[in-house]
Order: structure tokens, then sequence, then C-alpha cells
């Protein structure tokens, strides 16, 4: 038997595979060969050391091991598609498709898409190659805090240069339009609010001040987005800002509850503010109609250009993102910002700012410490902002008393000329009694009027003999609930 | 309390089982009815049915990857991977083969991956030129001959088998499998099996002739 074919036999005889006729052929020849019988015995006791091999230790710690190893598949394993798994086969040729037609739709209707940028850029363009606006244009306030931007919305007053004074104030003109100012020396004019300080002086919940926080945060991105400084000492303003810190105001007077509004309206007065607002008895407005109210990005293109030369309106799209990117890009931007900053003032303090207005709608006023214009209102097409409140010119204590025009002391200019505008003693005169010597309640019917039956005037109001209340004790009774018993009566109410 | 116990008679059974070596007939299909069982319990939802299988046949694995590697450090960490590979496709399992055959094999590939691993492993370190170099240079220096326990030298015989005869051998004289098995865990055909076996054993039988004299 040849040495291969007789080892293939032994193993299987060793296994007990061998058929009875190959077993009893294989043993005969056994018996015949001893050294095939030694083989066998070798072959025999090879397997009976690998039957007697010593199993492994158990370990003890094999299952609690392997089901943290299974929770932690399991965990990695989670679905993180947005469905089932089962659905992915449907998915992905359906997300195929569906950016096939996407594309196939662009494709098609390329010549419009492309024509509608065209256009968009051309007017971009235009403004460029006018002359009106030259390089790259970079937002002018990039790093307002809130307590600026609360003084802008009740001063009118964003600072151009903390140092030199300067401000871009907003203001109304007095034949019924708007004023845009660039004035040096402002210092006085506005007085120094912070944030906390009006929060405490209102007497603010933690609920207000988190939604007054917010209208100022939405505000700050507003006017970081309306107003523009570009490469050639120009500077775009956007029309909705001669409007917009009235609306503000009227967005933080909205979510104060009726006493509070006396106190805001006592504020403003108190720091001599240019607008005040008609108050109410109305509830606080919910604090998601007063987001709403409130967009970060202006609603149309209309912007105000002005350079050293020239004034005019041009409707000119500003994309935000890309004018973040270059403020982001250019390491000294900041820096670049400060120095076109600086050249306007520096043209303002010098009298070398004098635009003219290419077809008289704009009414230019400059002086050594200040540039102003003045816009009509009809002309100019600013949109009135949807306001909470009524935003009007706030008279001063000064007026009332002497019966002399209102005037801003620190923008008074060497001519003499300054920003008031026309007093409007009805809107506010019953207010400023108010604040002045506490208020006069309306008196019964038979004691309204004169001993002839005529109406009262302004100087039977006026009469010492009246009944005066405190206006602290006023607040303290708003802030009680109504009862029928006692029925509060508006004091705004003429 | 062990799981065994708390459950039904039919876990007794279960628990019964020997971990190596030859099994009765009788027993051993038992033991396949009640891997069924588990298994479809496992399908439903059943996750201690898992835990079940996994400490019935956690020596066995274990058992077979030492006897293949003849490696004690990796034999918990491949033997785990194992069981969690059987987590993940138990629930696609369809009866179509007896349970630890297939289970075997998800073993025996894991277990061929390792070494190709390990070859590749070696091929490209520079650390097992150095270690062969003093190897030899040890060799040379030892005077008094190495005292190897049986034990050691049939671990060591066996490590010196190509792959393709060792898995054969171990899984037929060290986990008594048959040759059908066998040849359906490592998917060939039954007289592959019987040559191999026959090859191995006569190789075996070579390297181990001082121990056999």
């Amino acid at each position: 038997m040849r040495k291969k074919a007789l080892s293939t036999k032994l193993s299987l005889y060793l296994d007990d595979a061998l058929g009875v006729r190959e077993k009893s052929e294989l043993e005969t020849y056994l018996a015949e060969h001893p050294e095939a019988k030694k083989e066998l015995e070798e072959l025999r006791a090879v397997r009976n050391y690998l039957i007697q091999k010593a199993p492994l230790k158990h370990n003890d710690w094999f299952w609690p091991l392997l089901s943290l190893k299974l929770e932690r598949t399991g965990k990695e394993e989670k679905n993180v598609l947005p469905f089932r798994r089962k659905f992915l086969p449907v998915a992905v040729p359906l997300s195929l498709a569906v950016a096939v037609i996407i594309g196939v739709g662009i494709f098609l209707q390329r010549d419009s898409l492309f024509k509608f940028y065209s256009e968009k850029k051309e007017q971009v363009q235009h403004a460029y190659e006018s002359g009106i606006i030259q390089g790259k244009i970079l937002p002018l306030f990039t790093n307002l805090n809130k307590d600026q931007v609360l003084q802008f919305a009740l001063f009118g007053t964003l600072p151009l240069d903390a140092q030199a004074h300067t401000a871009l104030r907003i203001d109304e003109s007095k034949n019924s339009g708007y004023r845009i100012e660039i004035a040096k020396n402002n210092k006085q004019t506005t007085p120094a609010v912070t944030a906390s300080e009006f929060y405490s002086a209102l007497d603010m919940s933690p609920n207000q001040h988190q939604i007054v926080d917010s209208i100022l945060g939405s505000a700050k991105e507003r006017i970081q987005s309306s107003v523009f400084v570009g490469e050639n000492n120009s500077l775009a303003i956007h029309a909705e800002l001669v409007n917009f810190n009235k609306m503000v105001m009227s967005n933080i007077a909205a979510a104060l509850r009726p006493p509070q509004r006396v106190r805001f309206k006592k504020y403003l007065e108190d720091r001599r503010a240019p607008f005040t607002f008609v108050a109410n008895i109305a509830p606080p407005v919910a604090p998601q109609n007063i987001y709403r109210a409130i967009n970060k990005t202006p609603a149309n293109d209309r912007y105000l250009i002005l350079t050293p030369d020239t004034i005019c309106f041009s409707e000119i799209t500003i994309n935000m993102d890309s004018v973040r990117r270059s403020l982001e890009a250019a390491m000294s931007s900041l820096s670049t910002i400060q120095v076109r900053t600086h050249a306007l003032i520096r043209r303002v303090g010098e009298g070398d700012f004098a635009p003219t207005s290419a077809n008289g709608q704009f009414n230019i006023q400059s002086g050594a410490d200040y540039f102003a214009i003045e816009l009509q209102r009809d002309l100019s097409n600013f949109p009135e902002m949807p306001t909470y409140f009524k935003i009007i010119p706030r008279i001063s204590r000064a007026t009332i008393e002497t019966g002399e025009s209102r005037q801003f002391p620190a923008l008074t200019n060497s001519n003499g000329s300054d920003s008031a505008f026309s007093v409007e003693l009805k809107q506010d005169s019953v207010v400023m009694r108010f604040f002045k010597r506490g208020i006069r309640l309306p008196v019964p019917p038979d004691r309204a009027g004169n001993a002839d039956g005529s109406r009262r005037t302004n100087r039977s109001l006026q009469s010492p003999t009246r009944r005066s209340i405190d206006l602290d004790s006023v607040i303290q009774d708003m802030s009680k609930p109504k009862t029928k018993e006692r029925k509060y009566r508006n004091p705004y109410e003429l | 309390m062990s799981d065994s116990t708390k459950t039904s008679g039919q876990m007794k059974v279960i628990s019964a089982v020997p971990q190596s070596g030859m099994y009765d007939e009788a027993e051993v299909s038992e033991e396949r009815r009640n891997d069924d069982v588990l298994i479809t319990l496992f399908q439903g939802g059943d996750q201690k049915a898992f835990r079940i299988l996994v400490e019935r046949y956690q020596e066995r694995i274990r058992n077979l990857i030492y006897s293949i590697l003849n490696r004690d450090d990796v034999v918990d960490d491949l033997a785990q991977e194992i069981f969690i590979r059987l987590y993940q496709a138990l629930p696609k399992f369809r009866f179509e083969s007896s349970f630890y055959t297939w289970l075997y094999r998800i073993a025996v590939n894991k277990v061929r991956d390792e070494m190709r691993r390990k070859k590749v492993k070696r091929f490209f370190s520079l650390q097992k030129l150095m270690d062969d170099a003093d190897a030899e240079l040890a060799s040379k220096m030892t005077v008094a001959p190495v005292d190897y326990s049986t034990a050691e030298l049939i671990s060591k015989a066996l490590n010196h088998l190509p792959e393709k005869f060792r898995l054969p051998v171990v899984l037929k004289d060290v986990d008594g499998l048959s040759y059908e098995e066998i040849a359906e865990i490592l998917e060939c055909e039954i007289g592959t099996v019987k040559s191999r076996l026959s090859r191995a054993r006569a190789m075996l039988r070579r390297m181990l002739k001082p121990l056999l004299e």
C-alpha cells in the first residue's frame, strides 16, 4: 500500500469512518505490517494528546464585558438618518431624482435667472460707475453695544467717534420732514444712559429685561445693516433709519405695563429726549408680536447716499453676507472704518463737507461743527413703520414755561440755526403738566366750566385752587387692580 | 441565582451540556432544539435568550480560538467580537443550518482574519527582524536544552501547522465535530476535510516523534 493512501486510511480508521470491508482489509494489513501498526499507534497517541488538551480557565467577566461592548456598539449603530434605515434604498434614488429635477429646472430657467441677477448686479454697478460709491463698502456701526442702541432709541443718536463726541443723529426737521445730522461736540446733547440704569428706573421684571434686550439686539442688527461707509468717504444710510429709533422706542413701551409707561415718559422728560410717546393703559403687548414687528434687515434697497460732493437717493443692493465676509477678510477693516469715519468728521469740522443736492429735494445745512440734511417727508418716500404707540416730539419744560422755541444745546451752531421743530403744544401739554406739578384730575361737570357755562380754559386748569395729586401716589394707584368701587381714569385722555 | 435555575426545566438541560469534547447523540439533538427555541425567543425580542446562548457557547468558542492561535491574550477579545457579530447577525438567522455550525463558521472566519492580520503585521514589523536576530543569537548562546511540557509541545506543533491543516485537526480532535460539520464550517468538501485531516495528523506525528518514542 502506498504511504499516502495508508496514512489516509489510518486516519479514517482512527475516526471509525471506514466501511466494514475496508476496515477488515486494513486490520489484516496492520497484522502483517508492524511498522504500519506502529504508525497507527503513534497517530492514536497524537489524537489522544489533542483530545486531552487542557481547556482555558473559565472567565467570570466574559458576559459583563460583552454586554458592555454590546451596549456601546448599539449606541454607535443608532440610526442617524431622518427616516427608518429600511427606507434607505428608496430614499437615496428618490433624493437623486429630486436633485436631478431641480438641476434640470435651473438649467432650463438659466436665462431668466441670469437676467434677474444681472439686473441686480447692474443696479449696484450703476451706483459704482456713477461714482456714488467707490470701492468696498463696510458697515459703519460694527460694534454697537446695548447702551448705544438704547441711546439711539431714546435720543436718535449713534456715536461716530466717542473721543471727539461726534454723532450721527436722526431727528425731525421743523418743516415736517426728517433731519440727519453729523455733529461734533455732541456730548451735551445726549446724556449717557445705560440699559441697566434704564431697567431699574422703570422697575422692569426679569421677563421684561429679556424682551427689551431682544428688542435692542434686533435693533443692533438692523442699524448694522443700515449705515455703510464707502472707500471714497461716502456714506450710505438706509431710508428707514430715520423712523427706526421711534419704532424701537414704541416697541419698548409696548413691553411695559401702564405704570411703567408713566415712568418711561418721565425718564424721557428728565433726560430731555427729543421724542416721547402717547401712552395708554393697554396691557403689555405679547412678546412674539413685538419680536415680529422688528425686522433685522431693511425691507427695501433705498439708501441715501452722501459723498463729499453730492447727495442722492439710490436703489442699491447690499449683500450683508458678502459685506460681513469682506469685513472679516480684511484684518485692518476696523481701523479702515475708523480712518474713514475720522476723515468724514474732519471734513465736517473743517467745513469741507459741502455736497449739493442734484434735484433740490434736500435742504442742506452745515456749520463749523455740524452738517445736517433735511428731507421732505413727502419727497423722501420714507415708509412709516408700524408702531404700537404714536411717537411725537417732546416739548421741553423750558418751552412751556417760557414759551420760547425748543433748542438742542450742543447742536446749536454759530449761525444760530437749530434743529428745532415747530411746537405742538396740544399733543403733549397734559403730559408736561403731569410731570411738572402733579396731575390734575378732571373736575366734575358742574365745576368744569366757568360761571357763564363756557368750557374751561387752560388758565382755569392751572389755577392753584385745583386739587393736585402726587405722581408717586398715582403710579401706586395705577398698579393696583381695578375695582368697581374705584374707577381709574386715564390721565392722558383729554 | 443563575439564569438557568430561574427559568424552566428546559433551561436546566441547556446548562447541563458539557463544555467540550464528545457528546451523546441524544444530548446534542436536545441541545440543538433548545438553541432553536432560544434563537426564536431572541428574534422575538427576548434579550435574556442571547445571554443563555452566550453562556452556553462561550467556553467552546474561547477554547477553539485558543487551540487555533495558541495565544491566551487575544482569546477574550476575539470571542467577544465573535459574539457581537453573532448578536448582529442572529435576527437574520433562517434555521437553514444548525446554529452551532453557523456560530463556528463565524468564529473560524474571525480567527482566520486575525491570523492574516498577524501575518501582515509580522511582515511589516521591524521589531520581528530584531526579535529573530535576538533569538538566533540566544540559540547560539544557549547550551542547555529547553524542557517543554507535553501540552506546550502539542501547542507548538499545532502552531507550526499551516492554517488549512490546523483548522480541521482542531475541529475534529479538540472539538469532536464530524466530517460533515467540519466541511460545513470550513465550506469545503468532505473529501477535502478527510485528506487535510490525514495530512495534518501525519505532520503532527512527525513533529512529535520524540514525544511518542
